[in-house]
């Protein structure tokens, strides 16, 4: 395995100007979709079969009301290192590459969309044209010719950064410790910590903020952490449900026999 | 659920209800044993399968015999599947060459196949010989879809021999279920789906190209018909692009930046040395790596530099060229004392003509401009409040264009909050971007930025359809609500502001491209020297609804 490629984004440096928005759908060739009223400048509201990239914007205010801070975050596939998608998917489509990256092979892909539910960012979205699910590659063919993902390419203000995930961590650390000299108390890393939520998020991010700020999930969990429980519940009822039939021929039992 | 979803379920609904009563008749004729046509046909068949399988069709079966005997057979059939997949790679029929599949991969489909769920944790194509798919998984598509037919015959059964000891035979239900409901309905099937020309080959798998690569082999030669630059191969500079289409550059004034393959000017880090105090090879800079723009002014009418030490370029006489310290801002080989050019690219320029992109070719030290040189407030020709700083209200110099109710001016009274109008990054203009779908996807549509103060006062949610007045005209927008404009205290006076940015009009690729034209809001005032129209501070007047 080849070091861990990631994506490091530093909200702290982002303009929103969402030229990685533009730049992933054109060189992804994504299709253009009607967008929805969000109440703000974000759109689209989620990510989609043609969005894998999406600049979320966001206006914090104080306690009185007052704006403190107009957050913009650009938000893309995790490529966890624990990937929700990934463990959900019944037919190996999903893939993890030697960079580390979590892909889906459109070919054997067959469009279960147990992915979609499975992640817990929201990400992989199901593409009705063809039958399969869709996310975010880090830009497979780029990255696999040594070029780097297009968003992080187009972003003017490098708040988005790619590279191996050991070196931005060294960075991201350093930019964090820079940010609270200057006073902004609050900046923390999301994702970052190998040890924390999901093992390790290889796209992290440099909030501003507490998580939650930004939509985020505190501690983002899988949901097949539900499986052993809720296997046994269903054993469970399987059992009461025989039982029951059982009880209800009961009265054939000295009809019955060979 | 989209219109191609509801419509299938719809027919498939139909179809299902339009087949019960004669499907259904079918089957009970077919397991109370009553003729029904097909037994004539295949009858003997049935027959020779008991005999060979050594079943006594005549003999009934209680509950725990029918229960006893399903559950072997299914057992036998998830054993067969799982075997097969874990020796496929020895077994015929197999052109691919596909080895055993994986223990847990094969128990999981067998599992899954023997229990009618037909779960397919695989790629199929990619994973299964032909005749583990044919043996293995379409036998059990059968069977395992009989024995559910079967049980529930027996269950039937059950609840309508109120009295007997039977429930019928396993094996023979299986049997008819197969031979009479099944198989008719899969050929009937089958041939519907040769009819549309669907492939099925016990062939290895083809290898299709998709993609034909294109190459576009002209060699680039100059004047003299000498070859400049082979195909493919980047130019040095952008003085080299031509016209005719065989050449491409991203952005001129970066030409030459990456002189060959695999070299970038701008990583270089050569620190000064020696006369190139002005470290040429330290990185790069438009266009042509020059330094110094207009450095014919560093030396005199003759050519020779001004300065020994600040000296940049000079006019070689014996070469008859400019030469020195940087990169010539000037015709290369114009000589000091050339005359001015009747034609080509520097027309107007000669010798002594340093500047060159001027087209007299002289420096200039002030621009005219007509509200004079020191700098004077003025409050704009549509302002809440009068201005504060000096008697005159407004320039007295400005361009007022006179053309009527076009033109007409409104007063804080009727027009009490401020409006400025500008651009959004997303959009570069309007007749472009909006004709750029992945451009104008970004926004929703025209709105106006109001302040939560101002949208609290007069009852507005974020995302109410507004409408915004000034003498001029009125236009519909919807409302974003934000804590990003705060009003102004002017005077003593609180005022509000609205900002509306301008990209929208009646053309655009998509809905969210196409909306009212804020222009027209806009008074036709502009500045005295360049005309630049007023839209940054007017007044107008706001209310929710567009009625």
């Amino acid at each position: 395995m080849a070091r861990t490629l990631a994506m490091f984004t530093d909200v702290s440096l982002c303009i929103g100007c969402r030229a990685c928005q533009v730049a992933c759908k054109q060189w992804n060739q994504l299709a253009p979709e009607e967008p929805e009223w969000t109440g703000s400048y974000q759109n689209h509201p989620h990510f989609t079969d043609k969005s894998f990239r999406l600049v979320r914007f966001f206006e914090e205010t104080d306690a009185q009301g007052q704006m403190k801070q107009w957050h913009m975050m650009s938000d893309v596939c995790k490529h966890c290192a624990q990937a929700g998608c990934l463990e959900a998917c019944p037919t190996g489509a999903i893939y993890r590459t030697e960079y580390g990256t979590v892909n889906i092979n459109q070919d054997i892909c067959n469009g279960c969309r147990y992915c979609v539910s499975a992640c817990p960012f929201g990400v992989v979205a199901f593409n009705h044209d063809t039958g399969t699910a869709t996310k975010c590659t880090f830009c497979n063919d780029r990255i696999h010719n040594g070029l780097g993902p297009a968003c992080a390419k187009a972003c003017p203000t490098e708040s988005i950064r790619f590279g191996f995930r050991d070196d931005l961590a060294v960075k991201a650390k350093q930019r964090v410790e820079e940010l609270h000299k200057l006073g902004y108390k609050d900046a923390q890393l999301y994702g970052e910590d190998k040890d924390g939520p999901l093992g390790g998020l290889n796209a992290f991010f440099l909030l501003l903020g507490k998580p939650s700020v930004y939509g985020l999930p505190e501690k983002p969990k899988l949901p097949q952490r539900n499986v052993i429980i809720d296997s046994l519940l269903s054993i469970g009822s399987a059992l009461l449900v025989g039982l029951g039939a059982l009880m209800a021929f009961r009265d054939r039992n000295g009809r019955g026999g060979a | 659920m989209t219109a191609n979803g509801t419509i299938q379920l719809l027919f498939y609904l139909v179809v299902l209800l339009a087949l019960a009563k004669p499907l259904g008749a079918y089957m009970a004729r077919v397991y109370e044993g009553r003729p029904f046509g097909l037994d004539h046909a295949l009858g003997w068949l049935e027959r020779l399968i008991y005999r060979l399988a050594g079943v006594r069709p005549g003999e009934e079966m209680g509950w725990r015999t029918y229960a006893i005997a399903m559950l072997v057979f299914n057992a036998a059939g998830l054993l067969v599947v799982y075997g097969l997949q874990r020796v496929q790679g020895v077994l015929p029929l197999n052109p691919q060459g596909f080895g055993a599949v994986s223990a847990d991969s094969s128990f999981n489909t067998a599992a899954s196949f023997a229990t009618n769920t037909n779960w397919q944790g695989y790629g199929g194509e990619s994973t299964m010989s032909y005749l583990t798919q044919m043996v293995g998984l379409t036998v059990q598509n059968f069977v395992s879809a009989a024995t559910g037919m079967a049980v529930l015959v027996a269950l039937i059964r059950g609840f309508t021999r109120r009295t007997a000891q039977t429930i019928g035979n396993f094996w023979v239900d299986l049997t008819r279920t197969t031979l009479y409901i099944l198989l008719p309905l899969s050929i009937a099937l089958a041939l519907a789906l040769v009819s549309q020309g669907v492939v099925q080959t016990f062939g290895a798998y083809p290898k299709v190209s998709v993609v034909q690569p294109t190459q576009y082999d002209e060699p680039i030669t100059d004047k003299d018909g000498k070859l400049q630059y082979k195909t493919g191969e980047p130019m040095k500079t952008f003085a080299h692009l031509r016209d005719d289409g065989l050449t491409a550059c991203g952005n001129w004034i970066y030409g030459g930046i990456y002189p060959e393959e695999g070299k970038n000017l701008a990583l270089r880090r050569e620190k000064a040395k020696g006369g190139d105090y002005l470290a040429h090879g330290w990185g790069f800079v438009w266009p042509a790596n020059r330094r110094i723009l207009y450095n014919r002014a560093s030396a005199n009418a003759a050519g020779k530099p001004w300065s020994e030490k600040k000296k940049l370029i000079w006019w070689d006489a014996e070469q008859k060229k400019w030469v020195g310290n940087d990169v010539p801002d000037f015709p290369g080989t114009m000589a000091p004392d050339a005359p001015r050019q009747k034609e080509g690219a520097f027309k107007g320029i000669g010798g002594l003509d340093a500047f060159i992109m001027n087209p007299h070719g002289k420096g200039q030290l002030f621009a005219s401009i007509v509200d004079g040189a020191f700098p004077e407030h003025y409050e704009p020709f549509e302002s809440p409040t009068k201005n504060l700083l000096s008697k005159v209200n407004n320039n007295p110099v400005a361009k007022v264009y006179n053309i009527g109710d076009l033109n007409k001016l409104g007063t804080p009274d009727k027009y009490p909050y401020v409006l400025t109008t500008y651009r959004l990054t997303e959009h570069h203009a309007a007749g472009m971007s909006r004709h750029v779908p992945w451009l104008s996807e970004l926004f929703f549509g025209h709105f106006a930025e109001i302040g939560s103060e101002m949208a609290k006062e007069l009852g507005i949610q974020n995302g109410d359809m507004i409408t915004v007045e000034t003498p001029r005209a009125r236009i519909k927008v919807q409302a974003l609500v934000t804590e990003r404009i705060k009003p102004f205290v002017i005077d003593g006076k609180k005022v509000y502001q609205v900002g509306i940015p301008w990209h929208w009009g009646y053309q655009g690729v998509m809905r969210s491209a196409r909306g009212d034209i804020t222009n027209d809001l806009v008074a036709s005032l502009g500045d005295p020297t360049t005309f630049i129209q007023e839209s940054k501070a007017l007044l107008c007047n706001v209310r929710k609804g567009v009625a």
